[in-house]
């Protein structure tokens, strides 16, 4: 399905294109903007499919395909299309790519990414077009606060959300003095800060915030200087490649025998196969965890199983809300695009019951949403308990909130 | 920083240090003496490593795996020295850096292909495993020292076949003068051809020792590429003791730029490689350009 | 820069007029991407007058694109300015001093190195971006208002509107090409032209090479900057990805695949890039790899570039309009020196210079007399090019003086030396072989204005230059060939080029090494007319292997063995000494 879904968008672009240039060099031809056939429902993904982050947006993609096809692969009873487009999480692209989806294919609704860098241009070119937008991964605390938008949804977290928590749960464990580390990037910085003030507030105290270059994965140094530190813990958060190296570094230097680790939950999640042993007893926080013993959750990850041969991830889980939000949606308004209005009151009060629990959402368009906490045991991110229930994103600075 | 706390500093600074020296001097013999500058050289880090992975769960034995992917690495090395690299000798540095960064697109494309999006990782050999206690707060783990061991008995070995193998010579001379390897009468196409397998064989050998403690992932290879180059420049094109003085320096002003000057640690290996050009233009064992 | 031939230039038109039509008949998407690509344009033609004009690869120059958009977003929020008039000169003064800076250190350096170091300054400003609070960080940050266009309270433009900025753009586009058009017509551009195909002869002209390539850095550093500032207003966003080495990388592929070397390459570069990266990321989930094997069958197949491509095709068959323009065949001298003045006019004192342990040139202390021809012999390995390269500041010398009218210029630049009135020969002949026996000498001609930092009138029109440049060729016998590309000459032809090129410079002295070597009977013949004729009213010093020429023409004799100077003066007193004959001479007797 998807190949084919691609040929048919992707000719029309083709086409597109070639009017473009055709127009350039020679001006006679007069340039006829396909039009979009208006039976069809236009879809326009900006993930990842290549490059680093490429098995988030397959795992995003292929999990808004299955809640689509369980909904009849209809959208309010029309036909939709998936125009997707690789960002190769490049910010540098990000606002052309997005130029690309919401005026070049006229897409009906938006929706990605996976890097922070590439949704705050998707958000700035969505709020001037008026695209509804869903944004399924990225994490970035102004998407739902300076930036939000009444066109501007989240289904994934903020990175305040899953990290304030934290805070709180470590402080109420008796720690008091805590190292935190993460990447020299703008994620990495909203995930300590967040971390910091949950922490903080319940009275603990960061002795030192640790911010290393990125991409680079060379941490021995800096594991020197947190054992020489001597904290009561560690607060880190790293993703994908990074968080496999981190936790197997923090545990073959030693470090881990003497100060615990606690983390945002992307430290051990979908990549617990590479981090092994090492990951054992690392305590996390996060919007969800494989081993939910919900009834949603159960039937997403037996559906995704069967469908792709993969094991769900929370990745997924983001994905699969993102159809079911479309879905809710489209269907309230019986399939009228052009109802906006409508179209955004029906995604505000959507409820539903998510993989990762009940669903509703904040004023902000920012999931509110318990926030797990999980412990690594045998290999599996088991949920220990709720480190803090319905977990709103204040939302400062979104005129909506 | 107390004394225990800086010998473990310089001891991470030169084991991260001896596995950069292990690409970047495949690199810089490569650039000396082909006169390549080859962007995919990232590329054979990956593939080392990703032949680690696969093998060593194909097999079972990490041993084994690299056993197996040392000759596979040097045969892509000749391949790719074929079918690519040996149509470059003659042209412009910039048609090099742009046909080799069109082979890292197709390396990576590939890679993903055959070996997926997933991050991997790789388990240390028992016998390698387990930590070193050094102070009551401070242990470094045995596998580090491993490579760092290993790193430098290829170091060694390089410096013996360098200055008494004939093959060595040959090198020596293409470093120092390309004309004068013509000049000497050595058959010049299976010179560079042995160069850039051997070349890229000890990057892919940096990539496998590397994949237990690194993870392996998409894209691993872009991250080491620029930091090699900042290498081999610092350390002169050409020379391998160059390389090796390099490496030494990048690790350790990584290492100590990280803990001391936490906020500008992204920039000191960069910093560090411009001052050393505006000292030496031609690096600190470069021949004159 | 050889003119466009026709069919492509009425091409390009064509082109541009349809360009200039696209917002009336194209959609929305059409607009922004054309203005998108002609933003690319301008970047990849500012790096292009680096890479193709003046042979300085840069791989860090999406720093001042990106840099370009910051200052932008940085006086908007902060400063709060909206006026174009005000925040499109002060971020080309950011984009020029930074590269000043980092352009003053870095060529310093040159080849490998320099592309090296420019990514290190380019990652170093990518890094303060990313890690700076304040900034945004790796999330980038917007340009809420955009900048407008106002005298006093009328509004001309607002760069809000989508076709008003594909306008701009546009214009910008052409404004930048004509620029660098201009600029390279002009004496600047010859320079920086020459440089590129041969620095070290240019040095040798009397250029200060290092200043003209900075110049043409702050240049190419301003128009990136320019380009930046554009995309930033295009989009409302800025994010350190924008400067990071990736970028680079992508500009310097757009510039090889249109073509470096011309000014419509790059732009054409920047059309198929964008285009094709739009059609390829569609196609398959692994586009990468097809890109990947295209830029590999670009650099295989098509060196040139596209430009390379239509520049065949379009055959290139006539040569340019320009058919050999006559001069008055007289033979003036080209710099009449009065014998005698300052005696002697270039001395040397214990000068050493010394290789890795081994002394080339071992205090040697010899007096030049001027109007006089000396010539420097001595078996191989003797020291007498290491010498002449010090005469003429190719090497710095490691101990002691050169004086040259009395004034110390021991480890003088090459062209400083050349701008005191010292010209040389090279033991190699050492041209611009892609330029015309003429364009040669006007190089060399030119290098006698007082600057040659002018920056719009075409250097051909410099008269005087152009005038001098015939008198030297014709004084030389070159001028029916003056026409001819450098490299098309014969041997003999080009030696007397060479020789044609140095006394365009109207040196007082002139330095010569081996003049003979390589040449034929016949050719070694009418050099050594053409040097005495240059020796009525010049100084020469000559090295050279040809005794026969040596004693035929030279009134000093200077020996050297091992580094060490053993005998100097008068030729018929040299040839009596018993040492030289034991040490040199006796030998070659023997020999014969």
């Amino acid at each position: 399905m998807r190949s084919l879904l691609r040929t048919i968008s992707r000719r029309d672009l083709l086409r597109q294109t070639a009017v473009a240039g055709l127009a350039s060099a020679a001006n006679f031809i007069p340039a006829v903007p396909a039009i979009a056939q208006k039976a069809k429902v236009k879809v326009g993904l900006l993930l990842p499919y290549s490059g680093t982050y490429a098995a988030l947006g397959h795992n995003i993609t292929d999990a808004m395909k299955l809640g689509l096809a369980e909904a009849g692969n209809k959208l309010g009873g029309r036909d939709f299309e998936l125009v997707q487009l690789d960002s190769e999480a490049d910010p540098a692209k990000a606002a052309a790519n997005t130029n690309k989806l919401i005026v070049g294919e006229k897409v009906d609704f938006l929706s990605g990414p996976v890097h922070s860098g590439v949704a705050m241009a998707m958000a700035k070119i969505a709020r001037e077009e008026g695209t509804l937008t869903i944004v399924s991964n990225a994490g970035a605390n102004a998407v739902t606060r300076e930036m939000c938008g009444a066109n501007i949804f989240r289904t994934s977290f903020s990175n305040w959300q899953v990290c304030f928590p934290m805070g709180t749960e470590m402080a109420r464990r008796g720690l008091k003095r805590v190292v935190s580390v993460t990447w020299n990037y703008a994620a990495g910085k909203e995930m300590i800060g967040a971390f910091r003030e949950g922490f903080e507030k319940a009275g603990g105290s960061v002795v030192k915030e640790i911010l290393i270059p990125f991409p680079n994965v060379e941490f021995q140094a800096n594991l020197t200087e947190i054992a020489a530190l001597k904290p009561d813990a560690v607060f880190a958060f790293f993703a994908g490649a990074g968080a496999v190296k981190f936790v197997k570094d923090y545990a073959e230097s030693g470090v881990k025998a003497k100060i615990p680790l606690y983390g945002a939950g992307f430290l051990t999640d979908g990549t617990l196969p590479a981090q092994g042993a090492a990951a054992e007893g690392v305590f996390t926080t996060l919007h969800y965890a494989d081993s939910l013993q919900l009834p949603a959750n159960l039937r997403f990850r037996d559906a995704f199983k069967k469908a792709t041969g993969r094991d769900a991830d929370v990745y997924a889980v983001q994905g699969y809300d993102t159809a079911q939000l479309l879905i809710r949606a489209m269907e309230k308004v019986k399939g009228d695009t052009g109802a906006t209005k409508e179209l955004i009151r029906a995604m505000e009060e959507a409820k539903f019951d998510s993989p990762r629990g009940a669903w509703r959402y904040s004023k902000s368009h920012n999931p509110v949403q318990d926030v797990y906490l999980r412990e690594v045991r045998n290999g599996d991110n088991a949920v220990v308990g709720v480190a803090e229930k319905e977990v709103s994103d204040p939302g400062t600075g979104c005129g909506m909130a | 920083m107390d004394i225990g706390t800086i010998a473990i500093q310089l001891l991470n600074g030169l084991q991260y240090g001896l596995l950069l020296f292990l690409i970047a001097a495949g690199l810089t013999l490569i650039f000396g003496i082909l006169g390549v500058i080859n962007l995919a050289h990232g590329s054979f880090y990956m593939i080392g490593a990703y032949l680690a992975y696969w093998l060593s769960e194909k097999t079972g034995s990490f041993a084994l795996a690299i056993a197996l992917a040392l000759p596979a690495a040097l045969l892509l090395g000749l391949v790719v020295e074929r079918l690519a690299i040996s149509f470059l000798y003659q042209r412009d540095h910039l048609y090099q850096v742009l046909l080799t960064y069109g082979l890292i697109l197709i390396f990576n494309e590939l890679q993903r292909i055959v070996w997926g999006n997933d991050v991997h990782g790789v388990a240390v050999p028992a016998i390698l495993a387990g930590v070193v206690e050094i102070t009551e707060s401070q242990s470094y783990p045995v596998y580090r020292l491993f490579i760092s061991a290993i790193c430098l008995l290829v170091a060694a070995a390089m410096y013996v076949a360098i200055h008494s193998t004939r093959i060595g010579m040959m090198i020596r001379a293409g470093s120092s003068s390309r004309e004068m390897v013509q000049i000497l009468g050595i058959d010049v196409g299976r010179l560079f051809a042995i160069v850039f397998s051997v070349g890229a064989a000890l990057t892919a050998v940096a990539g496998m020792l590397a994949a237990p403690i690194n993870s392996v992932y998409p894209g691993m290879g872009e991250n080491v590429l620029i930091i090699s180059f900042v290498v081999v420049v610092i350390g002169g094109i050409g020379s391998i003791k160059g390389a090796f003085i390099g490496s030494m320096m990048i690790g350790l002003a990584d290492t100590f730029g990280r803990v001391m000057v936490p906020e500008l640690s992204s920039m000191v290996v960069y910093a560090l490689m411009a001052a050393v050009l505006l000292w030496r233009p031609s690096g600190l064992y470069g021949v004159k350009a | 820069m050889p003119p466009l031939p026709r069919s492509i230039a009425i091409l390009l038109l064509i082109a541009v007029a349809g360009l200039a039509t696209v917002p009336l008949v194209g959609g929305r998407f059409h607009v922004q991407l054309v203005t998108q690509i002609f933003v690319l344009a301008v970047f990849a033609m500012s790096l292009d007058l680096l890479v193709g004009f003046t042979g300085l690869v840069s791989f860090g120059h999406a720093a001042f694109y990106g840099l370009g958009g910051y200052s932008l977003a940085i006086l908007t929020r902060d400063f709060g300015l909206v006026s174009m008039g005000a925040t499109l000169p002060a971020t080309l003064v950011v984009c020029g001093l930074v590269s000043a800076a980092i352009g003053w250190l870095s060529i310093r350096t040159s080849g490998v190195y320099f592309i090296m170091i420019t990514l290190a300054f380019a990652q170093m400003i990518y890094y303060f971006f990313n890690d700076a609070r304040g900034y945004g960080g790796s999330d980038g940050f917007y340009i809420l208002t955009k900048p407008r266009l106002a005298i006093g309270d009328v509004t001309l433009l607002t760069l809000q509107d989508r076709a008003t900025l594909y306008y701009m753009a546009l214009v910008v586009l052409l404004l930048t090409a004509a620029f660098l058009w201009t600029l390279l017509r002009s004496p600047f551009g010859q320079v920086i032209t020459a440089l590129q195909v041969n620095e070290a002869r240019t040095r040798a002209l009397g250029f200060p090479i290092d200043r003209y390539k900075l110049v043409s850095f702050c240049i190419a550093g301003i128009l990136a900057g320019l380009a930046g500032y554009l995309s930033a207003v295009q989009f409302g966003y800025v994010n350190p990805a924008h400067m990071g080495w990736r970028e680079s990388g992508r500009v310097l592929m757009v510039v090889i695949l249109g073509g470096s070397g011309t000014l419509f390459g790059p732009v054409l570069g920047a059309f198929v890039f964008v285009l094709l990266e739009d059609l390829l990321s569609g196609l398959t989930e692994h586009w990468l790899l097809l890109m990947g094997g295209f830029v590999v069958a670009v650099v295989l197949l098509l060196p040139k570039g596209i430009a390379g491509l239509l520049l065949s095709a379009a055959g290139r068959a006539a040569k340019s309009g320009r058919s050999a323009e006559t001069h008055p065949d007289e033979q003036p001298s080209v710099h009449a020196i009065p014998r005698g003045g300052v005696d002697p006019i270039l001395e040397t004192v214990d000068l050493v210079r010394q290789f890795a342990g081994l002394i080339a040139v071992n205090r040697v202390s010899v007096k030049f007399s001027a109007g006089k021809v000396h010539a420097v012999i001595g078996p191989n390995g003797a020291g007498k090019t290491t010498l002449i390269n010090m005469l003429s500041g190719e090497l710095a010398p490691t101990g002691g003086h050169i004086r040259y009218k009395g004034r110390d210029i021991a480890g003088w630049s090459p062209d400083a030396i050349s701008r005191l009135g010292i010209g040389r020969s090279f033991q190699v002949t050492n041209l611009y072989p892609s330029l015309s026996a003429f364009e040669n000498c006007r190089i060399a001609a030119q290098s006698r204005l007082r600057s040659s930092m002018r920056f719009f009138r075409p250097a051909s029109r410099l008269g005087a230059v152009a005038d001098r440049a015939h008198r030297a060729l014709a004084r030389c016998g070159l001028g029916p060939r003056s026409q001819d590309a450098a490299s098309a000459l014969s041997h003999g032809d080009r030696r007397k080029l060479e020789i044609a090129m140095v006394l365009a410079t109207e040196p007082e002295l002139f330095l010569l090494d081996e003049p003979l070597a390589g040449m034929g009977a016949q050719e070694s013949r009418e050099i050594l007319d053409l040097l005495r004729a240059v020796a009525r009213d010049h100084t020469l010093i000559l090295i050279e292997h040809d005794m026969d020429a040596v004693f035929a023409i030279a009134d000093t004799l200077t020996v050297m063995v091992n580094g060490h100077v053993i005998a100097t003066g008068p030729v018929d007193q040299v040839r009596a000494d018993r040492a030289v004959q034991d040490a040199y001479l006796g030998h070659r007797d023997a020999a014969e």
